[in-house]
């Protein structure tokens, strides 16, 4: 066992927002490790280390981050580096915040489940408005109790668009084409989503009947945890021209932002996928650091069947965003007696921050296909990159940020300097820093709604009780994890938006 | 097929046309010879083709389909030989139709030119010329590209209330300095000109994009039906 001091050997700052995890850190590792921190995240995550040291484990199950990064590293068939992200925090095997790519043309490359999360496609969506603040504050209680009555949240909940088996099954096959056809949909949405809300290698009958089971009723649900629908104010505009370029004209103007991923098709997808890789690493020998990393390589039966269910648990969780940004359309249309299109409720952009993607990169000098496990990461290509919407060609692609209840929000753009050092990824919003369970033994509930009502922002919650899992002082300051970004230029500041109502579960 | 031919010629007896009618087909091949293609074959020779009982027609109209290049032998596959000729009369007929068709802008690529011009003449230079001098654009030596231009000048002028997408380029204000090109050049020159080539590219891209819009949209026409039942919806815990 190494001392603390003994550990930080391993670990080298490069630049004032980077660090570099050297080789034998944790045995095996095929590449070295990167991290992005600034000052404050810097102490938070060295802390995590130092109280790791000597307790054999982690602290919840988990291990640190830094050394979730190191064994991610050790996998079998990675490329460039395995990069850590400003909001990193420790998570199931992958820590949240972990990006990684696998040579596709390498047979011992794998993919794995823990590099996308349970949650897969969580993501977040932002839909602008013509509003105003001044418009919005007369009926700010009444329009946040009505998305509430529209969009039904929390653990269990139920959707309010009828669906049967046959419809999930073309939903699953289709994404966001099926909300299209059905008409919950406008064809600029898909527009300006990533993937243009359709993965192609969906396969509905690799998800199980169970998965399937569990999200038939979930459809436009939000779910709980740290998913909401936020009504925002643009607070601060830092590049002017891509802001126009997005529909944001100025300070004070409306948008909602919903944050929402699979339910629980997608949690199943992942634990079913889990056990068949466990055999499937036995098979095949595949030797990897922690046992949380079960993986298997991309070519074989267990390591298709996850990607083709993983897609359509992608394509769920399109649909289901969808689906909610047509009940928020009718709540505002409701609200202001009017039409969404008379608001112009258009989707600006929607990303994914859980997901594997098989994307062309350019390693070493040389264009390779690479499966990028993006986990607590966004994707942000760069401007005039082929697979960015044809608005965005000039600005590069809006990435979303979303913060922590009652705390703001942002939209960066890519840069190609993110396309060189990062595969095209960046940071996805503020990462927990307190586990939940001490969250909740720290805070009481009370305060943080009280701490909400001074700012003047309405809240409609389904569990009052589990609000403090999600405060703001349980997550890592959303403002540094961006500057990060920005500072290491593999993104870059856009706007800032500022909640005024919440809903969550 | 050949029966839809028929009908987009135009040929009034269409709908009593059949093919194993030898009559009626030699009519075809006259109405299409007198209406279409109005060969410049000695007039004898033409008259003795419309006489559909003249005893020699299957050899006269060898010869005719010889003079109009026909690759088909009308002996020994008579259908296909007719079914060339349609084919033929569609071809020529088509570029005045698209004229015609003007209305369907939305969905045309603009293509269909007005055949009777002659852009090489000097009143239609002249005319251009000053079309170009009135509207304050740059002349090109060839008229049909100043002609183009113009078209498309008074496209976007005339196209105020046509839909522009989510975001209205017009609405930009940026210098090209401002605009990454996303590779290097070492010369300014050849890097503005990247840049308006890419911001081209992107215009056509935005075009393509709205005209797909559209087709989703007039689907949309067909089968949206989106429904909600609130009796569903139950909040969690």
């Amino acid at each position: 066992m190494r001392s603390y001091e003994e550990e930080l050997q391993y670990l080298e700052k490069i630049s004032p927002v980077c660090w570099r995890i050297k080789k034998g850190f944790v045995p095996n590792m095929n590449v070295e490790g990167i991290f992005y921190v600034n000052e404050p995240l810097e102490e938070l995550m060295f802390e995590e280390l130092k109280h790791s040291v000597g307790q054999g484990g982690g602290i919840g199950g988990f291990l640190p981050g830094v050394r979730q990064i190191a064994n991610v590293a050790a996998l079998p068939g990675i490329v460039g580096r395995s990069i850590g992200l400003p909001d990193i925090h420790s998570g199931y095997g992958f820590a949240i915040g972990n990006m990684a790519a696998f040579d596709v043309s390498d047979p011992k490359a794998v993919v794995s489940p823990g590099g996308v999360g349970f949650d897969i496609n969580c993501g977040v969506r932002l839909v602008r408005t013509n509003l105003f603040e001044k418009d919005l504050q007369p009926v700010k209680e009444q329009l946040c109790q009505t998305l509430f009555d529209h969009i039904p949240v929390g653990v269990g909940s139920k959707g309010v668009i009828p669906m049967n088996a046959k419809d999930l099954e073309e939903a699953l096959e289709m994404g966001m084409d099926w909300s299209l056809r059905e008409g919950y949909a406008w064809a600029e949405d898909k527009e300006h989503c990533e993937e243009y809300g359709r993965m192609l290698n969906a396969d509905p009958s690799k998800v199980s009947l169970r998965a399937k089971k569990r999200g038939l009723p979930q459809l436009g649900t939000l779910g709980a945890g740290n998913h909401y629908a936020e009504i925002q104010v643009v607070d601060e505009i830092y590049d002017k021209f891509a802001a126009k370029v997005m529909g944001l004209e100025e300070v004070g103007q409306v948008v909602v932002m919903i944050h929402s991923g699979s339910r629980g098709l997608g949690h199943q997808v992942a634990t079913d996928a889990l056990v068949q890789m466990e055999k499937a690493m036995k098979r095949d020998k595949i030797e990897v650091n922690d046992r949380q990393l079960a993986c298997a390589r991309i070519n074989s039966v267990e390591g298709q069947d996850y990607l083709k269910g993983m897609a359509c648990a992608a394509n769920f969780a399109w649909v289901n965003r969808s689906s909610m940004t047509f009940l928020a359309r009718q709540a505002f249309a409701k609200v202001f007696e009017s039409t969404p299109d008379d608001l112009d409720m258009q989707v600006i952009y929607d990303v994914s921050h859980n997901i594997a993607k098989f994307e062309e990169h350019i390693v070493c000098g040389q264009q390779k296909t690479l499966l990028v496990h993006r986990k607590g990461s966004t994707r942000a290509f760069p401007p005039h990159h082929p697979l960015i919407p044809v608005d965005y060609q000039i600005t590069g692609q809006p990435v979303l940020i979303g913060g922590t209840m009652g705390t703001c929000s942002y939209v960066l753009t890519g840069t190609e300097q993110g396309m060189l050092e990062t595969y095209g990824s960046t940071c996805h919003g503020a990462g927990r820093a307190l586990s939940r369970a001490k969250s909740r033994r720290n805070l009481d509930y009370t305060d943080v709604l009280n701490q909400l009502e001074k700012q003047g922002i309405s809240i409609r919650v389904a569990s009052p009780k589990l609000v403090m899992e999600e405060a703001p002082d349980s997550y890592k300051n959303v403002t540094d994890v961006v500057e990060t970004c920005h500072a290491a230029g593999i993104s870059k500041k856009c706007v800032k938006l500022r909640p005024v109502a919440v809903i969550k579960g | 097929m050949t029966t839809r031919k028929i009908l987009a010629v135009g040929y009034p007896e269409a709908k009593h046309f059949a093919l194993n009618d030898e009559t009626k087909v030699r009519r075809l091949v006259v109405w299409l010879e007198d209406n279409i293609f109005n060969t410049e074959l000695p007039q004898d020779f033409l008259d003795n083709l419309r006489n559909v009982s003249h005893p020699q027609w299957t050899q006269l109209f060898q010869e005719y389909l010889i003079t109009c290049q026909c690759p088909v032998d009308p002996v020994a596959e008579r259908t296909a030989a007719i079914d060339w000729l349609l084919r033929e009369a569609l071809r020529l007929i088509a570029p005045l139709q698209n004229g015609n068709a003007a209305g369907d802008q939305a969905m045309s690529n603009g293509d269909g030119q007005a055949t009777t011009i002659d852009p090489t003449s000097p009143e239609f230079q002249q005319g251009v010329n000053k079309l170009a001098a009135m509207l304050k654009m740059p002349t090109h030596p060839d008229a049909s590209v100043t002609f183009k231009a113009v078209a498309n000048l008074m496209e976007r002028l005339a196209g105020g209330n046509e839909y522009h997408g989510s975001n209205d380029p017009s609405a930009f204000q940026v210098t090209l300095n401002e605009i990454a090109l996303g590779f290097e050049t070492a010369d300014k020159g050849l890097t503005d000109a990247c840049k308006i080539l890419r911001l081209l590219h992107i215009d056509q891209m935005r075009k393509l994009q709205t005209q797909m819009d559209h087709a989703l949209v007039a689907v949309q026409s067909i089968t949206a039906d989106p429904k909600t039942n609130s009796d569903l919806g139950k909040i969690g815990f």
